[in-house]
């Protein structure tokens, strides 16, 4: 590529928070979402450890005392399952739980890419009788901290990006009612997009089902909100 | 040595102008007086300066009464200030005195938007 020459925008998978035409700030290429390849390699692990674990206490074997194979095979088992359930949270970190698009699921459009403050922004559900969902306008704040942690060799500081909601505002759909059409105000006082080094501000319209003690599903529709 | 800033108007649009006066309140043997216009990113535990601007408002020795006129023009596209409850977006003006030993500061903050 020549100097000077025009680059190509990033991929928007590695950057789902931006909608398209936008380049992402220093914070955001610190935390390119790839593959998360590592907590698949831990969930595979913890997967072969549960099986191997359970087959043990199930005493098939019979290499040794039931009860030997029973407690043994129980820890082994509970520690796959402990890698399974941190490796399935890590990659749910990477990748939020995604609503179902077909088959009776539910379709999210938005009128526009781009607002400004002061603006309405029209999103428009599409679904299939989807119980417990709701469309809002968010608005992340993703702020670097430094994480501090005590180890054998002395404190360790690392920098790490956190995020947040700076502003939301969700409204419940109607289960009984294919489609509907939603309006959200940009308040003029919210922060507009910004994409920086130790702090950055992406707004999206959302559809999400909430569901109990579990992550909710979600459809995004990144927007930039200029000033 | 003692300064002083004053400004035009408290908050300034984007695309306008940044203007207003350096009062010398105590004075005293200073070389020059820089202003700075910064644009920060601020967290918890990062305060980043994501864009700056200087000049020059005066060189040379100040006494006491005087007061030096300066202007910046702002960016169309400067970001407004913002406070969220994890971090900040901000503008700061500061004055340096460069001085022999010990400079002098004045640092104000500049709501935008």
């Amino acid at each position: 590529m020549k100097l000077g020459a025009a680059r190509p925008l990033p991929s928007s998978a590695d950057f789902p928070h931006l909608p398209p035409g936008h380049a992402p700030g220093p914070q955001s290429l610190r935390n390119r979402q790839g593959l998360p390849v590592l907590w698949w390699f831990v969930g595979l692990v913890g997967l072969a450890m549960f099986v191997a674990g359970v087959l043990v206490a199930g005493h098939i074997r019979r290499q040794f005392p039931w009860r030997d194979e029973a407690i043994g095979g129980t820890i082994f088992a509970s520690f796959g399952l402990l890698c399974l359930v941190v490796a399935y949270m890590q990659y749910r970190r990477f990748r939020p739980a995604r609503l179902r698009t077909r088959f009776g699921g539910v379709a999210l459009a938005v009128d526009r890419d781009e607002a400004t403050r002061g603006e309405a922004v029209t999103a428009t559900v599409t679904h299939g009788a989807v119980e417990d969902l709701e469309v809002g306008l968010v608005c992340d704040e993703r702020f670097d901290l430094i994480a501090r942690a005590q180890t054998k060799a002395g404190p360790v500081s690392v920098r790490e990006t956190n995020q947040a909601a700076a502003y939301e505002d969700w409204k419940p759909v109607d289960a009984a009612v294919g489609e509907q059409v939603f309006t959200f105000e940009i308040p003029r006082d919210a922060p507009c997009s910004y994409e920086g080094d130790c702090l950055s501000y992406g707004w999206r319209v959302t559809a999400r089902q909430v569901r109990r003690l579990r992550t909710d599903p979600r459809s995004d529709r990144p927007i930039w909100v200029r000033p | 040595m003692k300064l002083d800033l004053e400004l035009a108007a408290e908050r300034v649009a984007p695309g306008k102008t940044v203007a207003g006066r350096v009062h010398v309140v105590e004075g005293g043997d200073s070389r020059e007086l820089t202003l700075t216009l910064t644009f920060y990113e601020h967290t918890r535990d990062f305060a980043i300066p994501a864009a700056q601007t200087s000049a020059v408002v005066h060189q040379g020795t100040v006494t006491r009464g005087d007061a030096y006129e300066f202007s910046f023009a702002l960016p169309d596209d400067a970001v407004p200030s913002v406070e969220t409850k994890n971090g900040k977006l901000y503008w700061e003006l500061e004055l340096r005195s460069d001085e022999p030993g010990v400079d002098t500061h004045v640092r104000r903050e500049l709501p935008v938007g």
